[in-house]
This record gives C-alpha cells, sequence and structure tokens, in this order.
C-alpha cells in the first residue's frame, strides 16, 4: 500500500471524512467499472457503487492495510453484489442495455453488441472467486503476479480459477447461444 | 464459443468498459450521508414527529364518531392508530420509509429508482399527507 493511502487510512479510521473522500476519489471510476459490468446498467451499479462506499466506511476499521485499499473495496462490492442478487434470484440481468450507436452495419453492430452483452451477463453469473479474477484480468489488465498479490492467493491458484472461469463463461455463453436460438 | 473468440471478446469488453465514466461523482452524496449519520439531532427535534402524531391523535379522537357496535369502534382505532403512525412516519422519516419500501418491493428496486432521492422523499412525504386524511375519514366515517 502507497505511503499516501496508509495516511489517508488511518485519518479516515478516526473519522476524517475528507480523508476517506480522498481515498474514494482514487477508486470510484475503476469501481463503477466493476459494478457496471456486473449490474449492466448504469443506475444500479451507481446504487450498487454507493452501497459499497457506505460499506467501506462501516467496516473500515477491519481493514488491516495487507491489501491495496482497491482490492478491498473491490471485494466488497463483489460480495455486495452477490448479496443482492441472492436477495433477486429471480432478476434477469438487462439484456443489451448497453448499446452503443452502432458504427457497423445494423444487423452486424447488433450481433457484435449482443455477443458481448452474453459475455457480460456470463461474467455477472460466476462465482465470486472466479468473477475476480476474470475482471482483474481483463477488466483491470493485471498480471497473474499482480492478481495474486492483491488477493493474496498464489499465481497457480490464479491460472487454474482463470481457466476453469473461462470454462464457466463458455458454457454460460453457449447455453445463451441455445436460448436464443 | 472458442478460447480465443471469448479471450478477444473479454479484451473487447475490457476495453469497452474502461471508457465508461460516472457523469457524477457519488463522493459528495457519500459524504453527506456519513455525516448526516454521525451527527445526532437534539432531543427536542427527534421527539418532534412523536410529539405531533400524539397532538394529532388528540385532536382526531375528539372528532371520532363513537357507534354503539364496539367491535366496529376498536377497528376504527386501530385504523386510526395505524394511519396516524403510517403518516407521521412517511412525513418525518421518508429515508427509513423508502429503505423498507425497497426492501418490500425489492425485485423492482434492484434496477434502481425512477425517481431521484428528492423526487422520492416528496413523494413519500406527500402519501404522509395522504394517510393522515384516511385518518381523518376513518373518525367521521
Amino acid at each position: 500500500m502507497a505511503e499516501e493511502e496508509v495516511l489517508l487510512v488511518a485519518k479516515a479510521k478516526k473519522g476524517d471524512l475528507e480523508s476517506f473522500g480522498k481515498l474514494l476519489a482514487s477508486i470510484e471510476a475503476k469501481l463503477f467499472r466493476v459494478a457496471l459490468i456486473l449490474c449492466g446498467e448504469r443506475e444500479t451499479a451507481k446504487d450498487l457503487l454507493q452501497e459499497t462506499f457506505l460499506a467501506i466506511y462501516q467496516s473500515l476499521s477491519r481493514f488491516s492495510g495487507k491489501s491495496s485499499f482497491y482490492t478491498y473495496s473491490y471485494c466488497i462490492l463483489l460480495h455486495l453484489y452477490h448479496k443482492m442478487r441472492r436477495k433477486h434470484r429471480k432478476i434477469l440481468i438487462p439484456l443489451l442495455e448497453n448499446l452503443r450507436a452502432p458504427t457497423l452495419s445494423p444487423a452486424k453492430s447488433f450481433r457484435k453488441e449482443e455477443k458481448k452483452e452474453k459475455v457480460r451477463q456470463a461474467i455477472a453469473k460466476l462465482p465470486s472467486p472466479f468473477q475476480e479474477v476474470i475482471i482483474l484480468r481483463y477488466l483491470e489488465e493485471l498480471t497473474y503476479q499482480e492478481i495474486a498479490r492483491n488477493l493474496k492467493i498464489r499465481e497457480g491458484t490464479v491460472k487454474s480459477r482463470l481457466f476453469k472461469a473461462k470454462k464457466l463463461l463458455r458454457g454460460q455463453v453457449s447455453t445463451f447461444d441455445k436460448r436464443s436460438g | 464459443m472458442k478460447e480465443n473468440d471469448l479471450e478477444r471478446e473479454l479484451s473487447n469488453l475490457g476495453n469497452e468498459f474502461q471508457k465508461e465514466t460516472l457523469s457524477i461523482s457519488l463522493i459528495p452524496s457519500t459524504l453527506r450521508i456519513l455525516k448526516g449519520q454521525g451527527r445526532k439531532a437534539p432531543l427536542f427535534l427527534r421527539t418532534i414527529p412523536i410529539f405531533l402524531a400524539l397532538l394529532l391523535f388528540l385532536v382526531l379522537v375528539n372528532l371520532f364518531s363513537f357507534t354503539t357496535e364496539p367491535l366496529l369502534n376498536i377497528t376504527k382505532m386501530v385504523f386510526l392508530v395505524f394511519s396516524l403512525i403510517t403518516g407521521t412516519l412517511f412525513i418525518f422519516k421518508p429515508e427509513k420509509m423508502i429503505k423498507a419500501d425497497k426492501k418490500m418491493i425489492g425485485r423492482l428496486s434492484f434496477r434502481g429508482a425512477i425517481a431521484t432521492p428528492l423526487q422520492e422523499t416528496i413523494l413519500f412525504r406527500l402519501q404522509g399527507v395522504y394517510f393522515i386524511l384516511i385518518a381523518f375519514l376513518i373518525c367521521k366515517l
């Protein structure tokens, strides 16, 4: 953990909201992107992010500083997301809400976006340990070593989790394909 | 889907989401909530809702039209108390009622609220007024 981050965490633990705000500012954009990948729509992602911020503050005393503040917050976000999913099991993760203005022909663009959305939905449905590695590897573009250090697991575990996660993703995407015909 | 395809899709998805940004930061509102949690209102301010509800109850009880049917009287009284408590909570504690409401509807809240927090608060306070009116009607029934 960076020296400045340690200092801010220490101040935030004592109730200094300004320091806590600075800490949040350093992770807000990254966390929002993770929330958006998981939720699929901006409003829900924002709600999840706000809940995460409040939960981080409440559990800040338990943060020992062994991992980075981002990893700690990221784990809280994933935990809250899965709690939310368990609560609303029947909810389907929104489909194709993030469609951008097409640059290709409409049919091609639609197929491309549909494929992307299927992958996103499949990620959202992964169990937490697999989700962690997939997001850190492909969204945060971290190396195996960095993921291992962040999650405090061995590099071999990262690789095996990634392998299993991709296998699950492929299965999930083919299920979607079969369903949509 | 082949392994390479999936890898490519994942990378594309990663790149795509890297462009996503929050239009308005959530940090100021979070800090406001935390400040509000930390600060406790003085005792007299906290007791205002209870005091007003009690006052309203006393006023409405005077208007209460008792009938010869004891069961009907009890039912009316129960409804009156319920409407008063609910109305007071809606007016004075809209944020708590919004939370409870979201928990109750669950599925819909997962998709995020359509109204802004301010609109929600206004709507819930209006509902509170509606409940007080119901309480008044119960008295005159």
